[in-house]
C-alpha cells in the first residue's frame, strides 16, 4: 500500500537535460505520441501546488496547441483519487490515478494519466514513466507502457513496485523543445 | 528451583513491545496466501494430474541411466532440496538447489529466472545433460511403455501421440547441430514434432500440479502473527522472546524486508547481495536468465500456454535486459529456510549464522556489480545475530501430509 503522497522536484539546468535523464533510468515507458493532439475539453483545473523550486525555464515554442476535437468532459481532478503533480517549471501538471487504488506493494498497477498544458489535456510527442528508488539505486524491473487514448489520457500499464519504501514515480515529457520532468515521491508500504 | 528459573528467565527476556507500525507490517507477513493461479497450466489444480506429476516426479526412469529423479536433488527429507553446497545430477551442477517449498507462488523460476512457468521449469532439468540427461521423446516413450502412466495421462490429457517408427532418443538441442538427440529429432515430421513436445509439457504441467502441493504455512511465526492479530498473548508465545526480537531486527534495523519481504519472504524477484562469489565469479546471473528465457520455445508466450501466451507476452515482453546491471539472483523463500542449509546460490554458507554474520559484517563481500545498493554493514552485535537467527528458525513448517513424500501407490486416481 502506499501512504500518501509527498510533492518533490526536480530542477534541470536546462529543459534539454532530461533528454538524457530519461535513458538513466532505464524501466519506463517511452511513448511515441506524435498522433493528433488530444481534443479540448472543458478546462481542466490549474493546479494546486504551483512550482517553488529554482526558476523555472519558460516553455516557448514547445507548448502544445490544443487540438479542436469534440469537446470531451474531463475528469475531475479534485476528487481524492487523483495526484496532480506538477513538472520541473510548471508547463505541465500530470493528473493520474492508479488501478487498484491505492497503489498496491509488488502487484502490477495501471495509471490513468493525462498531460494538462494550461489547463488543457495533450499528447506529446513522447511521454516515459518509469519508477526509481533513489536510497536503493534501482528501479523498476520491467519496461512500462504508455498509450495514448482518443479522449487525450494515457493508459499506462506493466507498472510494479517491487519493494516496500520510498520510490519516485516519474514522469518524462519531451514535446518540441520542452523536456521536463515531473516526479511525484510515494512510500510503499 | 524450575518455577524460580522460570520466572527469572521470563523476567530477563521479555517479548517484544511491537510498536503499531512494526506490528502493521507483522501482520503483512502472515498468513501464507494460496498461490496465484497460473492460468498457462490448464491443469494444475486437478487432482488426477497431480497424482500423476506426484508419480513423475519420483521416477528416476526419467533419466539417461535410471538413477535420477527429480527427487534426487528435491528431497522431501531434506526440505525439498539436497543439502550439498552444489547440486548433483548426473553430474555436477553450478548452484544450489532451490527447495520447493511454496513453489508455486514464485513469479520466476531458477536462480536466474530463465523460466517464467513452473510448469516449463520442471522440464528443463530433464533434458539437461548434468541432470537428468534424457530427451523429450524418450520421457514420452516411458509414459507410453507403463500402463499405469498411460492410463493416467490419458485420463488427464487425453492420448498419448503415436510413437512407431520414432527413434529411442530425440529432442530439439540448441546451438548443437550435430548432438545426436537434435539429427534424431530432424527425422521427425514437424507434425510429430510437435505432438512429442506437447506430451512432454503435459508431463511438465503434471510435475506442476503436484508442486503446487508442497506448502508450508503452520510455522510458529504464522502462530505468533495469528496471536498478535487477535490480541492474544498465548499465540504470541510461540515465538521466544529471541526470536521475537529477531522479528523486530528483520523487520527493522537488519534491512532484510527489503528483500525477503511478504508471507513467503520474498520481493520474488532479483537482486545483488554481494556475496562472496568463487574464483571464476563468472555467473552472470538474471542478465543471462532473461536472455534465455526469451530464446526458450517453451516458455508462457507460445502455443504451449493453455492461455495461448497472453499472460507470457506481457510478463516476458516487459522484462528489461538489464535493470540494475550487475550480477542478480533471485530472493529464495525464507519459510523452512533453517531446514534448507546451505545457503546462496552457490551454496557460499553452511549455516545461518554464518548468513547473518555476513550480512552483519560484509567479510569477504563481493564489490557491488551493479547500480543496487541495498547492502550495507550492518554492524550487529553477536546478541542480535543470535535472535535473528532465532527468528529465522521459527519459519519452519514441515508438516506437509506425508502421502506427498513419496511415489503414489498409482500413477491414476482409482475411481
Amino acid at each position: 500500500m502506499i501512504r500518501g503522497t509527498m510533492l518533490r522536484r526536480i530542477s534541470l539546468p536546462v529543459a534539454l537535460a532530461a533528454l538524457f535523464l530519461v535513458p538513466l533510468f532505464g524501466p519506463g515507458a517511452l511513448c511515441s505520441c506524435g498522433g493528433p493532439a488530444a481534443p479540448a475539453g472543458e478546462p481542466a483545473r490549474a493546479p494546486t501546488e504551483s512550482p517553488t523550486g529554482s526558476p523555472a525555464a519558460t516553455p516557448t515554442d514547445a507548448t502544445p496547441t490544443p487540438a479542436a476535437e469534440a469537446p470531451v468532459a474531463l475528469p475531475d481532478f479534485s476528487t481524492p483519487d487523483w495526484t496532480r503533480t506538477p513538472s520541473a517549471t510548471g508547463a505541465f501538471v500530470v493528473a493520474w490515478r492508479p488501478t487498484p487504488a491505492p497503489i498496491p506493494r509488488n502487484e502490477e498497477f495501471t495509471l490513468e494519466l493525462w498531460l494538462l498544458f494550461d489547463g488543457q489535456p495533450r499528447h506529446v510527442s513522447q511521454l516515459g514513466v518509469s519508477g526509481w528508488m533513489p536510497d536503493h539505486g534501482h528501479g523498476m524491473l520491467r519496461s512500462v507502457r504508455a498509450e495514448a487514448r482518443p479522449d487525450g489520457s494515457y493508459h499506462v500499464d506493466n507498472l510494479l513496485l517491487h519493494m516496500r519504501g520510498h520510490w519516485l514515480l516519474i514522469f518524462d515529457v519531451l514535446e518540441g523543445s520542452l523536456a521536463e520532468r515531473a516526479e511525484h515521491g510515494l512510500e510503499v508500504r | 528451583m524450575w518455577l524460580f528459573l522460570a520466572l527469572l528467565i521470563a523476567q530477563e527476556s521479555p517479548g517484544v513491545a511491537f510498536e503499531p507500525d512494526e506490528q502493521r507490517i507483522l501482520l503483512q507477513l502472515s498468513p501464507v496466501p494460496e498461490a496465484p493461479p497460473d492460468p498457462t497450466n490448464a491443469f494444475e489444480r486437478d487432482p488426477a494430474a497431480a497424482r500423476l506429476g506426484q508419480a513423475l516426479f519420483f521416477d528416476a526412469r526419467l533419466s539417461r541411466d535410471g538413477s535420477v529423479s527429480c527427487a534426487t536433488c528435491h528431497v522431501p527429507e531434506k526440505s525439498w532440496t539436497d543439502g550439498r553446497k552444489l547440486g548433483l545430477g548426473l553430474e555436477n551442477l553450478s548452484r544450489h538447489t532451490m527447495t520447493l517449498w511454496n513453489v508455486a507462488a514464485n513469479r520466476w523460476f531458477f536462480w536466474d529466472g530463465r523460466k517464467d512457468t513452473l510448469w516449463s521449469q520442471a522440464l528443463a532439468p530433464l533434458e539437461d545433460p548434468r541432470e537428468h540427461g534424457t530427451s523429450r521423446l524418450a520421457v514420452v516413450r516411458q509414459l507410453a511403455g507403463d500402463p499405469g502412466y498411460r492410463r493416467a495421462y490419458t485420463e488427464v490429457f487425453g492420448a498419448l501421440p503415436d510413437l512407431a517408427g520414432l527413434p529411442s532418443d530425440a529432442r530439439p538441442v540448441p546451438g548443437e547441430p550435430e548432438h545426436e538427440h537434435q539429427l534424431a529429432w530432424n527425422t521427425l515430421a514437424p507434425e510429430r514434432q510437435e505432438a512429442v513436445t506437447r506430451a512432454f509439457v503435459n508431463v511438465g504441467k503434471a510435475i506442476a500440479a503436484f508442486e503446487r502441493r508442497i506448502v508450508s504455512r503452520g510455522a510458529p511465526f504464522d502462530r505468533f502473527v495469528e496471536g498478535l492479530r487477535a490480541g492474544d498473548p498465548a499465540g504470541q508465545a510461540a515465538l521466544s522472546p529471541s526470536a521475537q526480537r529477531g522479528a523486530q531486527l528483520f523487520i527493522g534495523k537488519a534491512n532484510c524486508l527489503f528483500c525477503h519481504d511478504g508471507p513467503n519472504f520474498t520481493d520474488l524477484e532479483f537482486h545483488d547481495n554481494r556475496v562472496p562469489v568463487g574464483e571464476e565469479g563468472g555467473d552472470p546471473g538474471r542478465k543471462l536468465g532473461i536472455r534465455r528465457l526469451r530464446a526458450d520455445p517453451l516458455n508462457s508466450t507460445g502455443r504451449f500456454a493453455d492461455d495461448g501466451g497472453a499472460t507470457g507476452k506481457k510478463k516476458v515482453g516487459a522484462l528489461i535486459d538489464d535493470s540494475h546491471g550487475g550480477k542478480l539472483f533471485k530472493t529464495p523463500t525464507l519459510r523452512n529456510v533453517a531446514r534448507t542449509a546451505p545457503y546462496m546460490h552457490e551454496g557460499q554458507f553452511a549455516t545461518l549464522a554464518e548468513v547473518v554474520h555476513f550480512y552483519s559484517t560484509l567479510e569477504g563481500a563481493s564489490p557491488e556489480s551493479g547500480s543496487e545498493r541495498l547492502i550495507r554493514v550492518l554492524g550487529l552485535s553477536d546478541a542480535e545475530q543470535a535472535d535473528l537467527v532465532a527468528f529465522l528458525e521459527s519459519l519452519t513448517d514441515e508438516s506437509l501430509p506425508p502421502e506427498l513424500h513419496g511415489p503414489p501407490a498409482t500413477p491414476y486416481i482409482e475411481r
